[in-house]
């Protein structure tokens, strides 16, 4: 995956990363949701990061229930 | 009937009024995401517990003392909180992890290299091998970025401001992390339960 999908003008996968986050400024929001729309290599890319921010996701774990356990007793002994 | 969900922001509230149930609940609802972003970042279980619960031991005192001010953004500061506690904790063992940022890094030459121990760690838990095999394996750098951004919401001009780098290579390192992790996934061929 290079930076920049070659095909089209100064749109690069950083356009999607930061589209995924929420972070594109509404021209660029604009621009890159064309681009999925219109570009199936595009949209095979942005759905690549969603699928692996999925994956993520299904992977957490939890602490131990000691760990919790302690947690909630050192709670007890601080006062306000 | 439906129960009404309490926010964060209130049970943070009704905690620093005497309630320690909600103390419970606010661990309940961000356990994992907590857990899980320090376990990525220190590869080892004892050592995440360990860190799990300095961060709540920091959350509890600065709540008990009245001064948090990060309003509706319980979550993301609790996790900056366990980041910054595993910083200090590869400083104070002198083990910072190795920054790579060479764009020919290859994850796949990495996983060879720790072959012998993936066999080993097969005898642990299914789910901690999904963990490890998806995350783990991804230079400290990188894992760095995508739990603060994905896990503590944090802006990648925050995180720049917070590894001292500038938002591009903070940027670069969330692009390299994603293709890791596809590079990860189609070569261990990984089907991880939904």
């Amino acid at each position: 995956m290079n930076k920049y999908l070659p095909m089209y003008n100064n749109f690069t996968h950083d356009h999607l990363i930061l589209y995924y986050f929420n972070e594109t400024d509404l021209p660029d929001t604009v621009l890159t949701q064309q681009h999925i729309d219109t570009y199936p290599e595009v949209e095979e890319e942005f759905d690549a990061i969603v699928n692996t921010m999925e994956k993520i996701e299904n992977a957490l774990v939890n602490p131990s229930a000691e760990s919790i356990q302690k947690i909630l007793a050192y709670s007890k002994t601080v006062v306000s | 009937m439906h129960k009404p969900v309490l926010t964060d922001q209130q049970l943070v509230e009704m905690y620093q009024q005497g309630n320690e149930n909600c103390l419970t609940i606010l661990i309940e609802r961000h356990q994992k995401r907590i857990f899980s972003a320090i376990l990525f970042l220190v590869n080892d279980r004892e050592t995440a517990e360990d860190i799990f619960q300095d961060t709540f031991v920091k959350v509890i005192n600065t709540l008990k003392r009245g001064t948090y001010n990060e309003e509706g953004k319980f979550l993301p500061w609790v996790l900056r909180i366990g980041h910054n506690l595993v910083i200090d904790h590869f400083r104070r063992n002198q083990r910072m992890p190795l920054v790579r940022d060479k764009e020919d890094y290859s994850i796949i030459e990495s996983l060879k290299l720790t072959d012998e121990n993936v066999q080993d760690k097969m005898m642990r838990e299914q789910i901690y091998k999904e963990v490890r095999l998806l995350v783990e394996e991804l230079p400290f750098e990188q894992k760095e970025v995508v739990i603060l951004r994905h896990f503590a919401d944090m802006s990648f001009k925050e995180i720049a401001d917070a590894t001292g780098v500038s938002i591009n290579t903070a940027l670069g390192r969330m692009r390299y992390a994603l293709i890791n992790l596809r590079k990860i996934v189609e070569t261990k061929k990984l089907v991880l339960v939904s």
